[in-house]
């Protein structure tokens, strides 16, 4: 028995010994510098003058963990370009990158396009795992960087040369950019069904009362059942951030806008009611079940000829190319005009989606990092991400369309081939467009000036970044439960507000 | 070292320490990965914690209030409660019925076992993604066969919508998908019960229903309570489904208590009332664990255990 409970003895020692050690975690010694700054503030009531020390925390690039030789880095690179054509193009520059840098490994770690990437990141942030390089939203940016979750990539832009890129395609917040633009997209166009409009003896609409009009004459029920069989349009109102793009652009037409260039609430002027007004009107010549649609029902419901009309970006063209060839050829994209605030010369402004890439702070290895970074947009990466869905992606930097058009002599690409006209119109068009959570005060509703100006909302996130975002809700308020816009869009207006007071509080020394 | 009789079952001090031992590694396992957490989550309630910003001040029990105050949490409460009887009654009735049919000597019998098992190994990623195509109104098989084609339906169901409909939809998906592992549960006690009781009882003259009700149901009492605590508990915390299904709405309408949770973290940003909310609903569920265990002792009983 004793020799029994000797060997039961050393088994769970053994036992407990393995289970201890599996579970210590990896250290990564980081170095941080930490910066004191000295402030004067004047107290104004006393007119005395008081110094303030402020400690100020510089989150600068770590010194990486010594590497045994041999070993490799490995950089997970998270992307939610999920569209089999950017997959393959993502994996042979990383294979390009790798033969070059035998020591480097980018894991590329694919999530749902559209999905959970900011969710995933605040979780693995969270648990300190290396989040490497990844695609980030730009209404999360605020709340990140303060977090100290990003690395600042001044660098990395100095070396690809800042020039290069276009405005809206590089954020910074305190002086420093954190995250940078590889691709855009723009949401101010619209696919119509030509030959729909045609038989109706109908012309491409240009002004909202000609949308309106269009969209109601295109509804239709074609076997008398008393039941639509075709939609004139297709107005997405589900629960997430397309119904905010779709709203945006009623918005800035009608000379609104969510806050001003301080962050002081716009949305009570009138015009915002008009806007929320023109958004219903034309939702009551779409489907019913809209309510719940995210980004890709839409595109279903247009390519299996149930609406005439359906508001996207360029990937609408390219799905219908691939799925439904004789729809495409019967289709036309024309800008999508909902409002009379359209400045001269430009074709429509709406919400202007980007995606964006950052380095997280809890990266192993951050210049193996920054080198790829700057590899990959140093190689053909963006005119070839654009050429995998051509029209819907836009350059971030100067010269990527003369280089996609360049792509299109050398190895053309059927689409463009056929609708390069339309191909041009989108990337045209995507100039325009703005964001609410990095384009504060876009509009000037006193005077409807539009203007683009980098100046993020801090709040953003609480507004735009989840389910219901803020318009939806509102929207949802209307559409689905019946209320008046007068009293959805009260309640919106003091949810912006709630939100906006809430985080000054919290923030008494921010100024915009 | 004396060992009361209380605690000792009638075994030799050897024999508890080895048993002791035994469950021990279990034991530190668990210890590390619940009740760690366990604890971190009750302090984290008492806490106003932004999701991404941290943050250390303390509130009490103001997240407790805030929640019961909040006319969306007794929403998803009520949207929790119904989501996990209706999935839990229909998945009994049909896991005890289905189990029967497949315990019967027929044609086909084992492909059949196989098959039932299927839509538990769907992921459920895909399972939305298919039954959120289903019932599509415009595009969808459900309204093509009810409205297109039989004109069962007068107009188009919204299904998914629907406000008051969508919670209905998510069931049936519910009740489909983790159907199988009722059936499996039922057909195993089932497959135990001893022939002879079903001869002596056919030898007393009791009919097919009387043999269910008087073997049968008594010798499946206790896995049906099992199985009805394990499937509340993962029905009553359950998310992925209902999230991939709906995404909460339309207008929260489909909503329940793990969503709301999830509202809390990563769309208001409140780390702290969330982690407040996971402890209620943790207690409803040792309440209602406290409740099933009764019943299982009760059940055991009858069966002379």
């Amino acid at each position: 028995m004793s020799s029994k409970r000797n060997v039961l003895l050393i088994s769970i020692i053994i036992i407990m010994s393995i289970m201890m050690a599996s579970c210590q975690p990896t250290v990564i010694e980081k170095e941080v510098e930490v910066e004191k700054i000295v402030r004067q503030t004047v107290v104004v009531e006393k007119e005395v003058q008081v110094e303030k020390e402020v400690e100020v925390m510089v989150e600068v690039t770590p010194v990486p963990a010594a590497l045994p030789e041999g070993m490799t880095q490995i950089v997970p690179f998270i992307s939610d370009e999920d569209a089999p054509d950017a997959v393959k193009l993502h994996r042979d520059i990383i294979e390009g990158y790798e033969a070059e840098h035998p020591d480097v490994d980018i894991d590329l770690v694919l999530i749902p396009h559209g999905s959970e990437m900011t969710r995933r990141i605040m979780t693995s942030m969270a648990v300190g795992a290396d989040a490497g390089m990844t695609l980030i939203e730009e209404s999360t940016l605020p709340d990140f960087i303060e977090a100290g979750w990003l690395l600042p990539l001044d660098d990395v832009v100095e070396e690809i040369g800042r020039d290069r890129f276009k405005p809206q395609s590089i954020l910074e917040f305190h002086g420093h950019v954190y995250a940078i633009g590889y691709s855009g997209g723009t949401n101010s166009t619209l696919w119509i069904r030509k030959d729909m409009f045609d038989e109706a003896g109908l012309e491409p609409p240009t002004t909202y009362e000609e949308l309106l009009a269009a969209a109601k004459a295109l509804t239709r029920d074609l076997d008398g059942d008393g039941n639509i069989d075709v939609y004139g349009f297709s107005q997405r109102a589900g629960p997430g951030l397309p119904t905010t793009t779709s709203f945006a652009a009623f918005l800035y037409q009608n000379c609104g806008d969510w806050y001003d260039k301080e962050g002081n609430v716009v949305f009570d002027k009138p015009q915002v009611l008009e806007a929320i007004n023109r958004f219903v009107a034309l939702s009551e010549y779409s489907p019913p079940d809209a309510i719940s649609w995210g980004w890709g029902e839409g595109i279903s419901a247009y390519l299996a000829g149930k609406v005439a009309m359906h508001m996207y970006g360029g990937r609408l063209g390219n799905n219908a190319f691939d799925a439904a060839p004789e729809i495409r050829a019967n289709s036309m994209v024309i800008p999508w005009v909902v409002g009379e605030n359209i400045p001269e010369g430009w074709p429509a402004v709406g919400r202007g989606s980007w995606d964006y890439i950052a380095i997280t702070s809890t990266v192993k290895f951050p210049d193996a990092a920054k080198e790829f970074l700057t590899f990959y947009f140093n190689s053909d990466a963006i005119p070839r991400l654009m050429m995998s869905t051509p029209g819907h992606i836009l350059a971030p930097t100067f010269g990527a369309e003369e280089e996609f058009w360049a792509l299109q002599e050398t190895e053309p690409n059927d689409y463009v081939t056929q609708y390069g006209d339309d191909v041009q119109m989108l990337f045209d068009i995507g100039k325009y467009d703005a964001d609410p959570s990095v384009n504060m005060g876009y509009v000037n509703t006193d005077t409807c000036e539009i203007k683009w100006e980098y100046n993020p909302v801090p709040w953003g996130g609480t507004l735009w970044g989840g389910s219901p975002t803020v318009d939806a809700e509102m929207l949802q308020m209307i559409l689905v439960e019946g209320k008046s816009p007068e009293e959805a869009w009260q309640w919106e207006i003091d949810e912006l507000n709630r939100v906006a007071d809430e985080w000054k509080a919290e923030h008494p020394d921010w100024k915009p | 070292m004396q060992i009361s009789k209380r605690f000792s079952f009638g075994w030799k001090r050897s024999q508890l320490i080895f048993a002791s031992a035994m469950v021990l590694p279990a034991v530190i396992i668990l210890a590390v990965l619940f009740v760690y957490p366990l604890f971190l989550a009750v302090k984290i309630s008492f806490y106003n914690i932004h999701t991404i910003l941290g943050g250390d001040k303390f509130v009490g029990f103001k997240n407790y209030i805030e929640i019961l105050q909040d006319a969306d949490f007794w929403g998803a409460l009520w949207r929790t409660v119904v989501w996990t009887v209706v999935v839990l009654a229909v998945q009994l009735v049909l896991g005890i019925l289905i189990a029967l049919l497949l315990n019967e000597d027929l044609v086909g019998k084992t492909i059949a076992r196989g098959l039932i098992l299927s839509p538990w190994l769907v992921p459920a990623i895909v399972a939305a993604i298919v039954w959120r195509y289903m019932f599509n109104p415009m595009l969808g098989i459900f309204n093509y066969i009810l409205f297109d084609v039989t004109h069962i339906l007068h107009k188009p169901f919204m299904w998914l919508a629907d406000p008051k409909m969508a919670l209905w939809a998510i069931i049936i998906v519910g009740i489909w998908k983790w159907l199988p592992f009722m059936v499996i549960m039922f057909l195993a006690r089932i497959q135990s019960i001893s022939i002879d009781l079903y001869d002596a009882a056919k030898v007393d003259g009791a009919n097919a229903w009387q043999q269910f009700w008087n073997v049968t149901f008594p010798w499946l009492s206790p896995t049906i309570v099992v199985a009805m605590l394990l499937r509340s508990i993962w029905l009553f915390n359950h998310f992925d489904l209902v999230y991939l299904m709906a995404y909460g709405g339309p207008v929260k309408s489909t909503t329940t208590l793990s969503l709301l949770v999830r509202d809390l973290v990563f769309a208001d940003m409140k780390m702290g009332k969330a982690s407040a909310l996971s402890m209620i609903m943790t207690v409803l569920m040792v309440v209602l664990a406290i409740i099933y265990f009764y019943y299982y002792a009760r059940a055991e009983e009858k069966l002379g255990y």
